[in-house]
C-alpha cells in the first residue's frame, strides 16, 4: 500500500516523494554510471540526467513498474550514448580511466598484489563490449541478479550469464600474468 | 577430463551463486576430482576478489559527494521544468490564435501568407491585362530584312549548283565531234541529271525575280535556253546544227560567264 502511495505521489510529481527517490537511488545509479565510465564527474552527471529524464515521463510510471530497474535502464542508455560519444572523439587516445578511485585506493591501501589487480581492472573493463561491461557492472558491483539484469537490459536470463562469463573470462585472459593458472 | 568444459563456464556463476541447486551439485562433484578446474576456480576466485575490492573503492568515492546537494540540484531542476511547464502554455494551432501577430511570429505561415498575396495580386494583374502579355509570337519572330537575308543566300546556293552542273554539261557537250552529239545527248536526256537541272531552273526564276540577280538570271535563262535545244539534238538535228550550236556557246563565251558569276556569288556581290 505504502508503495502505491510512493509511485502515485511520484507521478503527481510530489515534492517531497521526488527528493525521496532521488536520494534513495542516487547512490545505485552512480555507482553504475562510475563503473562505466570512470569519471566521477561525468557519472554524477549521468545521475542527475537520468533522474531528470525520468522526472520527465514519470506521469507514465505504472504500480508494478520496478523503479529501480526503471532508473537503471535509463541510466544504461545514458551510458552508451556516452560512450559511442567518447569513442568517436577520443579514438586512438589513450584514457586515464578511474583516476579518483585509483588516487583513493593509493592513499588508504598500501601497494600490493591485489592493489595492482585493482588499478588493472578499471583498464580491463574497458576492453568489455558495453554490452558485457553493463552486465559484468551490474552483477559485481550492482550486486543485482541474472533475472534482474535479464529485466533491465531486456535480454534473456541465459544471454546475460553467457555475457557474464564472457566478460570474467576477458579479465581473466588480460589479466594472467598476474593471476597465474592455466591460459 | 570429462565434465570440465560444462564446469568452466559456470564457475563465474557458481562464485556469484546464480546455479541451481543440480547444476551447483555438478559442479561441485566435478571441482573434488579435478585439480585443473580446482586451480581455475582460484583464479576465479583470486579475480572476482579484485573485482569486489575494486567495488569498494568505487563506493569508497561516494563518501566525497554531497549527495544532499546532488539531491537540491535535481529538486531546483524538477522545480524549474514544473515552472516552464505551468507557464508555457500549450501551444495552439495557428489558426485558433488570436491576433495577426501571432502569425507573423510563425516565419512559415507568415513566409506562406506573403506568397500567397503576391502570386493572387500578380494573377490580378496580368488578367486585367495591367502588366504586358509575352506571347508566343514575338518570342520567336524575326525581322523580314533576315528572311530576306537567309531566302537570298539559299538562293545563291540553288544557283551556284545550277551552274556547276550546267558547266560541266556544257563542257563535256563541246569536246565532243559533231557525230557523237546525238547519241550522247540521247543517253542525257533519259538520265535525271538533265531533268533535275530543269526542274531547278523552274524554281529558280521566281527566286531570281524576287532578288533582282537581273545577270545571273539572263545568263540561266541562256543556259536553259541551250539545254532545251541540246535536246533536240536528240531527236535528230542535222551535224550543220550541232556544230552551230557549240559555236554559239564559244561565241557566247557561255563557260567564261558561269565562272564570273559564280566567282561573284562566292564573294557575294551580286
Amino acid at each position: 500500500m505504502a508503495r502505491k502511495n510512493f509511485v502515485s505521489q511520484l507521478r503527481e510529481r510530489n515534492e517531497e516523494a521526488v527528493a525521496h527517490w532521488v536520494a534513495v537511488y542516487q547512490k545505485k545509479i552512480f555507482r553504475l554510471a562510475y563503473a562505466f565510465c570512470g569519471d566521477r564527474e561525468e557519472a554524477l552527471d549521468i545521475v542527475q540526467e537520468t533522474f531528470m529524464r525520468a522526472y520527465e515521463k514519470m506521469g507514465y510510471l505504472k504500480e508494478e513498474t520496478n523503479i529501480e530497474h526503471w532508473l537503471y535502464q535509463i541510466a544504461r542508455h545514458l551510458c552508451i550514448d556516452r560512450y559511442r560519444r567518447q569513442k568517436s572523439q577520443k579514438r586512438g587516445a589513450g584514457i586515464n580511466h578511474y583516476p579518483d578511485a585509483l588516487t583513493l585506493i593509493k592513499q588508504e591501501w598500501p601497494m600490493e598484489k591485489n592493489s595492482e589487480l585493482r588499478q588493472l581492472i578499471g583498464e580491463a573493463m574497458e576492453q568489455l563490449s558495453p554490452r558485457q561491461k553493463l552486465v559484468f557492472i551490474l552483477k559485481q558491483i550492482n550486486e543485482l541478479k541474472f533475472d534482474e539484469i535479464a529485466q533491465v537490459l531486456g535480454i534473456a536470463p541465459g544471454t546475460v550469464k553467457s555475457l557474464h562469463f564472457k566478460a570474467l573470462r576477458h579479465l581473466r585472459h588480460h589479466l594472467q600474468p598476474l593471476l597465474g593458472g592455466e591460459k | 577430463m570429462k565434465g570440465c568444459g560444462f564446469t568452466r563456464k559456470n564457475l563465474g556463476a557458481f562464485l556469484t551463486d546464480e546455479l541451481t541447486p543440480e547444476e551447483r551439485n555438478k559442479v561441485i562433484s566435478h571441482l573434488k576430482q579435478c585439480s585443473s578446474c580446482q586451480q581455475e576456480l582460484t583464479v576465479y576466485q583470486q579475480l572476482l576478489q579484485a573485482v569486489d575490492d575494486f567495488a569498494a573503492g568505487l563506493r569508497r568515492e561516494e563518501d566525497f559527494i554531497d549527495w544532499e546537494l546532488l539531491v537540491q540540484k535535481v529538486r531546483h531542476q524538477v522545480r524549474n521544468r514544473q515552472f516552464q511547464r505551468e507557464r508555457k502554455p500549450r501551444s495552439k494551432p495557428f489558426f485558433q490564435q488570436s491576433g495577426w501577430r501571432s502569425w507573423l511570429s510563425r516565419p512559415l505561415w507568415a513566409g506562406l501568407s506573403v506568397g500567397v498575396i503576391i502570386g493572387a495580386l500578380a494573377m490580378l494583374l496580368i488578367l486585367k491585362g495591367w502588366l504586358p502579355r509575352i506571347s508566343q509570337e514575338e518570342v520567336f519572330s524575326f525581322s523580314p530584312q533576315m528572311l530576306d537575308q537567309v531566302e537570298q543566300h539559299l538562293a545563291r546556293e540553288e544557283v551556284r549548283d545550277y551552274l556547276d552542273k550546267s558547266q560541266l554539261l556544257l563542257l563535256e557537250f563541246l569536246q565532243l565531234p559533231s557525230d557523237q552529239a546525238q547519241r550522247f545527248w540521247q543517253e542525257k536526256m533519259t538520265a535525271e541529271e538533265i531533268q533535275e537541272l530543269l526542274l531547278k531552273k523552274k524554281y529558280l526564276n521566281s527566286q531570281l525575280a524576287d532578288f533582282r540577280l537581273a545577270r545571273v538570271k539572263a545568263l540561266c535563262d541562256q543556259i536553259e535556253f541551250l539545254i532545251y535545244e541540246l535536246l533536240k539534238v536528240s531527236e535528230g538535228l542535222p551535224s550543220e546544227e550541232i556544230i552551230k550550236l557549240q559555236r554559239f556557246i564559244q561565241e557566247k563565251q557561255l563557260l567564261l560567264k558561269i565562272n564570273i558569276i559564280r566567282k561573284e556569288l562566292d564573294e557575294s556581290e551580286v
